[in-house]
């Protein structure tokens, strides 16, 4: 190898990446977008550094608080793939369903949940989509990843 | 040993390895193999760096939609061996029997007994081998590994 290309990889692995969207009153939207499993995901989060595709996703936290009383399922891709089983395979983060509303989930080194090792399709784009069990109204929230670089 | 060599184990250890198979409508056939543990596996996943043989392997992540309504045991072996106690010598991963079809599974963690320090006989080569409750019919599915480098 490159000893460049060496030293750079050693150097992401101490280099903090995150992604996350803040929507103080629900007039941004971000939430509010109900995904079907089988659809392409079309929503994404920029990381905070160009050029990042691997990374070794270590903490995610989200918060949703709709105007009206419904749960959700909340899935992150690594990729937009259109195809059912393909957009499965690209599932880097998978909430379950029934997630409750204004409850704080937070992720960090859970047991067979994370850390994830993650390959962006796009570099520096992370892909989420959120299944509503009912039309969410306004909808305030957050979502945010953190991890490390890697080669 | 020289800097860049050093360089080259400190970085590989921060490095994605990944290997997927994955059959989109089950034409390729790619999971409709019957064998038990002590037969010689005859299938195996391609890692993205051929030339690798050494990984700790962190992810193993797997789906099967099997036409009928049976169950799996997945193995990941670093050797195709036809030998019963020289199989289970190169077995790396196990998922244990009674997998459901229709399920992503992703294994990680010390739960799942991972990571696994893994080292290929046929370098860039990871050989499965999945034991079905009885005759899958066509099969869809993905098996996806991932890890990082050792030297």
């Amino acid at each position: 190898m490159n000893p460049n290309h060496a030293r750079e990889i050693i150097a992401r692995g101490n280099q903090l990446i995150e992604f996350g969207l803040t929507d103080p009153a629900g007039a941004l939207n971000y939430f509010e977008t109900e995904g079907v499993i089988t659809d392409t995901p079309t929503l994404f989060i920029d990381l905070n550094k160009e050029g990042i595709s691997n990374f070794r996703l270590e903490e995610l936290e989200y918060y949703l608080n709709p105007t009206n009383a419904e749960t959700y399922r909340l899935i992150l891709f690594e990729a937009a793939e259109a195809d059912d089983l393909t957009s499965l395979s690209k599932i880097v983060f998978d909430s379950g369903a029934l997630q409750a509303d204004s409850t704080l989930y937070t992720f960090t080194n859970h047991e067979d949940i994370m850390p994830r090792l993650v390959k962006l399709a796009s570099s520096g784009r992370i892909y989420y989509m959120i299944l509503w069990t009912g039309a969410p109204g306004n909808c305030p929230g957050f979502l945010r990843g953190r991890g490390v670089g890697m080669g | 040993m020289s800097l860049s060599g050093v360089l080259d184990i400190i970085a590989g250890r921060n490095e994605l390895v990944e290997g997927v198979v994955l059959d989109a409508d089950g034409l390729g056939a790619d999971f409709e193999t019957d064998k038990v543990i002590t037969d010689t596996p005859t299938q195996f996943i391609t890692l993205s760096d051929p030339t690798i043989s050494r990984f700790l392997l962190e992810e193993v992540n797997y789906y099967m939609a099997a036409e009928n309504a049976v169950t799996f045991q997945l193995y990941l072996l670093q050797d195709a061996l036809a030998d019963d106690m020289l199989s289970l010598k190169t077995l790396c991963f196990d998922s244990g029997a009674a997998q459901a079809r229709n399920i992503i599974y992703s294994r990680l963690g010390i739960e799942n007994k991972l990571p696994r320090v893994v080292n290929l006989v046929t370098p860039g080569k990871l050989w499965y081998l999945q034991d079905w409750s009885a005759a899958m019919g066509n099969c869809p599915g993905w098996i996806s590994v991932r890890g990082r480098k050792l030297f």
